[in-house]
Formats: structure tokens, sequence, C-alpha cells
């Protein structure tokens, strides 16, 4: 009989099969990680709120119908926890805030419906950065998420929760949300794989806004395949989100094994490379020369103005924010966290025209994007981070002034993409020299996400690079 | 002429040294939106982004959605 942790270490496609098959009852696995959501979750802060009689009774349901040979879909029985931002009916959705905390939901996230529908199990709400309102993972209400690979170092934000449970096996997979980095910076800093899809790929419906124009729901994992599976699962028009787009769902899995040959990969030294550490830089540029081994073509390009992307993202998600949160600001100033009220609060310092402007400029960007990137290359490979993972204490800014600007940084790789909309996904690309995991991440013309998997699968296949994993997940709890 | 949104700022409770620092990185920002934004074509906007966008997600019309 498999262990806890051997269950835990198997990934949602190797789970999924195992409890299809019946090798492993929808009960054992969802037994293992609530004992690890209870231990080590709790130790490194990932978890927000589980309800383990709940979770132990769904699961008894999912193998009932399995008994019977009615299994409802491809996650079937298969425990799952997601961000504390996707709403589910009758349940509490804190959004990692004090403000929220109460905040019982009467509808429930299309996303959550979809998996549902796949036969998922929703067991945890995990931590997250409050409001999802910053990119380290730093939370002053419900404490700062630790990383599994060293619990001194940041999880990223803002899924931080979802990282750091996935990183430390505890679940197989989550959902995370991407304003401006928040699923691939946190699948950077641990090892892991994050999708942020096209905007409109994916509903956002019953899941809490930061910037309307920039927020993106995609999935985090631990292998390609199994964020190929989950997008696949929670991709589509959904009627209750009009920015969803009708555009027929790709089969995310079928060619996921074709590799990279004939693939023209552009690789941008100015903007990207050259702001890089040289750890973060050479982790980026081997990964080229890994593609090229595999057939692909490696193109240099410059993308001209794209500098403009970081702070113009900056002041959408500080506008659009600022309104969300108008009213607990006026009424509520004292119970938001230092470093999120900084950050809402810079939202109302512009002018209704600045913010028009800064959407305006997203056309400069993407024709940028078209002509020096898309003409000419399928993909485009960049860094996630500058730097290396920060320790939580030398990122811990709450009453540094000049964190706007160490913020602003910490997106420079990611927002780009966020700004215009296309898709990209995090992949680790090995280790800095203390230790942390590194990343690239590979972008896509929009709806180019069956693509970008199969490039992230030839690069995971011929590297292995999603099978470390940290000591404290070998560890039998 | 004063300026409101300064004053609702300040009113949040922020130290004076952090709502400071706010104020003047909006204050940069905007700038360089204001700036930046003369480059553009003029009245491109919103229909010239998504137009473009549609164009590269490979629909011909524009439309994504």
């Amino acid at each position: 009989m498999a262990t806890p942790t051997d269950l835990r270490s198997l990934t949602l496609v190797e789970l999924a099969a195992a409890i299809r098959d019946r090798r492993v009852s929808s009960v054992e696995a969802t037994r293992a990680c609530l004992d690890a959501l209870a231990t080590t979750g709790v130790k490194l802060n990932a978890v927000a709120g589980c309800d383990p009689e709940r979770a132990l009774e769904d699961a008894a349901q999912a193998d009932r119908e399995l008994a019977r040979g009615e299994p409802r879909g491809p996650l079937h029985g298969v425990p799952l926890a997601h961000k504390d931002m996707f709403h589910r009916r009758g349940r509490v959705s804190a959004y990692g805030s004090r403000i929220a905390a109460d905040n019982v939901r009467s509808d429930t996230a299309t996303v959550l419906a979809r998996l549902d529908r796949a036969g998922a199990l929703d067991i945890a709400r995990l931590n997250m950065v409050e409001f999802a309102a910053g990119p380290t993972g730093h939370n002053e209400i419900t404490g700062t998420p630790r990383n599994p690979w060293n619990p001194e170092y940041i999880t990223g934000g803002s899924s931080s929760g979802p990282a750091a449970a996935l990183a430390a096996r505890l679940v197989p997979a989550a959902l995370g949300s991407d304003t401006g980095g928040s699923i691939r910076i946190p699948a950077a800093c641990c090892a892991l794989v994050g999708m942020k899809p096209t905007y409109g790929r994916v509903s956002r419906a019953g899941a809490l806004p930061l910037t309307f124009t920039l927020d993106h729901v995609g999935p985090i994992t631990r292998s390609v395949a199994d964020c190929a599976l989950m997008l696949g699962l929670i991709a589509g028009h959904d009627p209750l989100d009009p920015t969803s787009s009708e555009r027929a769902v790709d089969d995310y899995s079928r060619d996921l094994e074709d590799g990279v040959r004939g693939l023209r990969i552009a690789l941008a030294e100015r903007y990207f490379l050259d702001q890089a550490s040289p750890e973060i830089a050479q982790g980026v540029q081997e990964a080229a020369r890994v593609f090229e081994r595999l057939g692909a073509r490696v193109i240099r390009v410059d993308v001209p103005g794209i500098e403009i992307a970081n702070p113009m993202t900056s002041l959408i998600i500080a506008v659009e924010a600022a309104a969300f949160h108008a009213k607990w600001l006026s009424e509520r100033p004292q119970d938001y966290g230092r470093q999120t009220l900084g950050r809402l609060a810079a939202g109302l310092a512009y002018p209704a025209v600045r913010y028009v402007e800064a959407l305006n400029l997203r056309q400069k960007v993407l024709a940028a994007l078209k002509t020096a990137v898309f003409d000419a290359a399928d993909l485009l490979l960049a860094p996630v981070l500058l730097a290396p993972v920060p320790t939580i204490a030398e990122s811990d800014l709450a009453a540094n002034p000049g964190f706007s600007e160490f913020v602003v940084r910490f997106g420079y790789c990611s927002r780009p993409f966020n700004y215009v909309g296309v898709p990209a996904i995090s992949v680790p690309c090995g280790f800095t020299a203390n230790g942390l995991p590194a990343a690239m991440q590979l972008a896509g013309r929009p709806f180019a996400e069956r693509l970008l998997l199969r490039a992230a699968r030839a690069y995971e296949r011929e590297t292995r690079c999603t099978e470390p994993a940290p000591r404290l997940a070998r560890a039998e709890h | 002429m004063p300026d409101d949104r300064d004053d609702e700022i300040r009113g949040l409770g922020l130290a004076p040294g952090e709502a400071a620092d706010v104020i003047a990185t909006a204050k940069r920002l905007g700038a360089m939106a204001r700036e930046s934004a003369r480059e553009l074509p003029f009245a491109t906007e919103p229909v010239g982004f998504l137009r473009l966008f549609g164009e590269l997600a490979g629909e011909p019309d524009g439309d994504t959605h």
C-alpha cells in the first residue's frame, strides 16, 4: 500500500489515474493531503481554511460513485485546494484579509464549478497576499507563507499559499490569479509550472478582482502535463463573464509530446537579459541552448518601447484596485495591511486622463511585440524574475519608503504580458547559488497556450526540471 | 490649485513619508503616461489595441470574443 508521502508525490495526472483505476481511493488521497495541510501546511502558513470532515465526506461520496462505475470527469475524487479568492456558495472567501474575514459567499466561481464538474474535490482555501495586491508573498494580516525550499525565503505572490502547498506536495494542483505575475512569480520561486492564459481564455466570474483589465485566472501545477489538464478543464466562454472568449478551447494535451523542432524562439537581450543578474541570465541562455539542441531556432530580438509596459501596469493596477476598494478605503483604512494600503492609495493619485493614456499605450507595446517578436518567431523566452529569490526579511518592505519601486522591479519581466493580455508560462530552469529555484517564461500570441505548453513540455522532458522536490516534501509526516 | 487627491491619500492614515512616496511615484508614472501617449496616433483606442490583439490571435475581424 502506498504511504501518504508516496501518494502526495504523484502528479495530478498520475493521482487522477490512480483513483480512476481504483489503485488508490479518494479517501486515502484526501486523508494524506489533509494530514499534510494540517501539519506542514500550517507550519508554512499556506492554509487559510479547511473543513476536513466535509472533505472526507466528499471523498467517500466520490469513492461510492466510482464503485458504481459513475466517474464525474477526468479529476474524479482528486483533492485540490485553491487560492482563497475563488468563491464557493456557503463558504468564506477571506482574500488574505481582515476586512473580508467573514465574507460568506452566495455564489460559486465558474472555475470552481468547472472543476467540480470534472469530479475534483476542493478541500482547503490557501493563503494569499492581502487582496492579491503584491508580488512577494508578504501578508501582514494572515502571515507570510514560507518557501518549502527554504522557509527563510519568500514564496512569491500573490498566489503564495498555492505555491507553498504545491512545492511541499500538500496538494497536486491549485488555481491562482495573475494580474502582474501572481501565478508565474510564485511558480518561479517554488520550482513549479504556472500559466497565465490569454486575457479572456478563463472566466473570472466569482473570483476576487484586483484589476479588471489585467486579471487572469490560471493553474499552478507541478508538471506541464498537469498544467495542460487543468487549463483544459477551466478554459472557455462563460456567460457570467462577458470578457471571456467564445473561441473554441484547444485540446492542450493533444500534441504535448510533439517537441519544438522547427519552432522559432525569440530571445531579447535588451530589457530582459541585460537587466537580469548573471545567474538568472545564464539560466535563461542555457534554456535557449536546450531549445536549440531540441531543434528550435533561437532568434535574437529587440522590442522597442517595451519599457513602458511595467510602469503603465503599475498605474492601471493602482487605479482599478483603488476604485474596487473605494468603500473599504473610506470606511476601514485601518484594517488594511500597511503595504496593501500604500499600493491602493497610489490609485487615488492619478487623474483619469493618465489612466486612459496608460490603457491606450497597450497598442504601442503590442505593436512592438508583433513586429519584433511574433512576425519573426513563435514564442518569446524571458526570465520571470530579474534576481534570485530573496529572503522574507530582506524583502519585507512594509515600513520602508520606496517599497513601490521594489514592487515595480519585482514584476519587471512578468507584467508586460499582463499589460497586453498574451499568454505566458513559467517553467523552472535550475537553481541559484542560494539554493532557491530559478525560472524562465515563454510568452506567445493570443490563444497560443497549446504551443506554450508543447514547448514547455519539451524543455521539461529534456531537463527533468520539475522533478526535484524540497527536502521537506520528501520526509514522511 | 489644491490637490484633493493628495488630501484623500493623506487621510488614509499612511505615515507622512509613505504618503509622500505614493504621491511622488504617481506623479512620476503619470508624467511618463502623458509623455508616452503623445507619440500615439490620434484616436486609435480602444479599437486599435483590440484589432491588433485579434489580428495576432488569427481572427481577421479582430473579434476574439
